[in-house]
């Protein structure tokens, strides 16, 4: 399990994440949903150890360091693979340096996907860079995998083959952490919610807690940031001087 | 050892093909100065091999491909559309052997296009020989031709032992601190040695005999090695400290 505790994180006067105490136990599909800003990105490179912060974060009791970080993997729209290197060329790579990389689910997402192989990536469209970076994290044998937007410029029917190969690939032990704006249409496979809100968490609930409440995703996420439906019927109705 | 190799062998998949263009695009220029000076024929100021790469500017070839392979060099690590250090930072080997086998690396870039540099003017030498006019011509013309010119004598100092240390120390320097600045980069920090090595290499690679401008490279290139290598060593302590 990973766990945070106390955990801040300050870009100069500006603090991205509050006092962010949380557990992600193994075997869950977690969504992570909040505004542009509101400090996803950074709570994932605390996580991973990229930037400094205040607090405590810990794999199965131990900090998160070179012997351990293996067991986390890494998906993000700003792209981490090589772009000069082919697919191969990626695959030999991570194969030395995650010994539980699995070729088998690599090769079997790369034909899947219809990607070239031996073509470097920064040929690639928009769309094959995505489905590249979270194929290379899902494939690095990681107990933990974060994914930061990682669908971004992706259209839909893409979106939707990952959502149904994701559910279909994922072993009981996997966790996987998504970060996206998407929220509808994640809303039908994750399994918990999590609301992060000018740094800190501000919702986190199960999809059983929320079909107990009789609510939806949506909704809770609405109710949560006390989203006022009326507002944008109010504000053209002051611009345009017309009766909603 | 695997892990080791495969860190030196990304350089070399990123890169080299590159480095090979670009040796290739400079032996092009050389060769096409070269064709241009011969079809001027005899001057008044004569018609030699040392005249051909004062006035053919092959040293500012040389010292343009430097720059140029110092950019290309410099990119891996921090590569446009992608944040490697994202992986690089989650290797199974520290960062510390990456910028070690990234050092490596470029340092035997620098030295391929050196001698690269000495072939070349060597062939071109003996096509003059073998194309000249006979009075113009004798079984030393080369031999003193690298004697006469303070450009080929940098290339190929013969018995002049700090000419070697002087040019090995710029090669160290040349790759020491361009493998320090993308690790700088992805550290979050900007810091500039590579440029103190560049301008060493092109103010004073080539000098004039009884000058200083030998001890003052051999100074400049110590500092950078030294500056360079003491930061990276630095900055991984405190990240291992922080991460422990």
């Amino acid at each position: 399990m990973i766990e945070l505790k106390q955990v801040c994180k300050s870009y100069g006067h500006k603090r991205a994440v509050k006092n962010v105490d949380l557990k992600l136990p193994q075997g869950e599909i977690i969504g992570l949903f909040g505004e542009n800003g509101a400090g996803k990105t950074t709570l994932m490179k605390a996580i991973l150890g990229f930037i400094r912060y205040e607090g405590t974060i810990t794999l199965d009791g131990a900090p998160i360091t070179t012997k351990n970080i293996a067991r986390i993997s890494f998906a993000t729209s700003e792209h981490s693979f090589f772009p000069d290197l082919t697919a191969r060329g990626h695959a030999e790579f991570y194969r030395e340096h995650f010994p539980r990389f699995s070729e088998k689910r690599f090769y079997g997402l790369i034909e899947f996907f219809d990607l070239p192989m031996g073509k470097p990536l920064r040929g690639f469209s928009t769309g094959q860079k995505n489905q590249f970076e979270v194929i290379l994290a899902l494939s690095q044998g990681a107990d933990y995998i974060l994914m930061d937007e990682p669908f971004a410029g992706n259209d839909v029917f893409n979106r939707e083959d990952f959502y149904k190969v994701l559910l279909g690939i994922l072993e009981p032990h996997e966790t996987v952490l998504l970060s996206t704006h998407l929220i509808e249409e994640v809303s039908g496979f994750i399994g918990r919610a999590i609301l992060i809100r000018e740094g800190s968490i501000v919702g986190d609930v199960t999809m059983e807690e929320l079909e107990e409440q009789g609510t939806d995703l949506m909704t809770y996420i609405k109710n949560t940031y006390h989203y006022r439906p009326d507002r944008v019927s109010k504000a053209l109705q002051d611009m345009t001087g017309e009766e909603g | 050892m695997k892990q080791h190799g495969s860190v030196f062998l990304l350089m070399v998949r990123s890169t080299f093909y590159k480095v090979l263009l670009l040796l290739g695009a400079a032996t092009l220029a050389e060769t096409a100065v070269f064709v241009a000076f011969c079809l001027r024929g005899p001057t008044a100021k004569g018609f030699g091999p040392e005249l051909l790469l004062r006035q053919g500017r092959i040293a500012w070839i040389f010292g343009a491909v430097m720059v140029l392979m110092t950019l290309l060099l410099i990119r891996t690590g921090t590569e446009k559309g992608a944040k490697t250090g994202y992986t690089l930072r989650r290797l199974s080997v520290s960062e510390r052997w990456v910028f070690f086998w990234q050092s490596a690396y470029n340092t035997l870039c620098y030295l391929l296009l050196w001698m690269w540099q000495v072939l070349t003017v060597m062939l071109l030498c003996a096509v003059y020989v073998h194309l000249a006019p006979a009075e113009y011509v004798t079984e030393q013309t080369v031999f003193l031709a690298f004697y006469r010119s303070d450009f080929l004598h940098a290339l190929l100092p013969f018995e002049e032992t700090a000419l070697w240390v002087k040019n090995v120390l710029l090669v160290l320097s040349l790759g020491i601190a361009s493998a320090r600045y993308p690790m700088a980069l992805r550290q979050g920090s900007k810091q500039q040695e590579i440029s103190g090595a560049c301008c060493a290499a092109i103010a004073f690679f080539v000098e004039e005999i009884g000058s200083v401008n030998g001890a003052i490279s051999i100074l400049i290139s110590l500092i950078t090695i030294g500056v360079s290598v003491y930061r990276a060593m630095d900055r991984e302590a405190q990240y291992e400290k922080e991460t422990a």
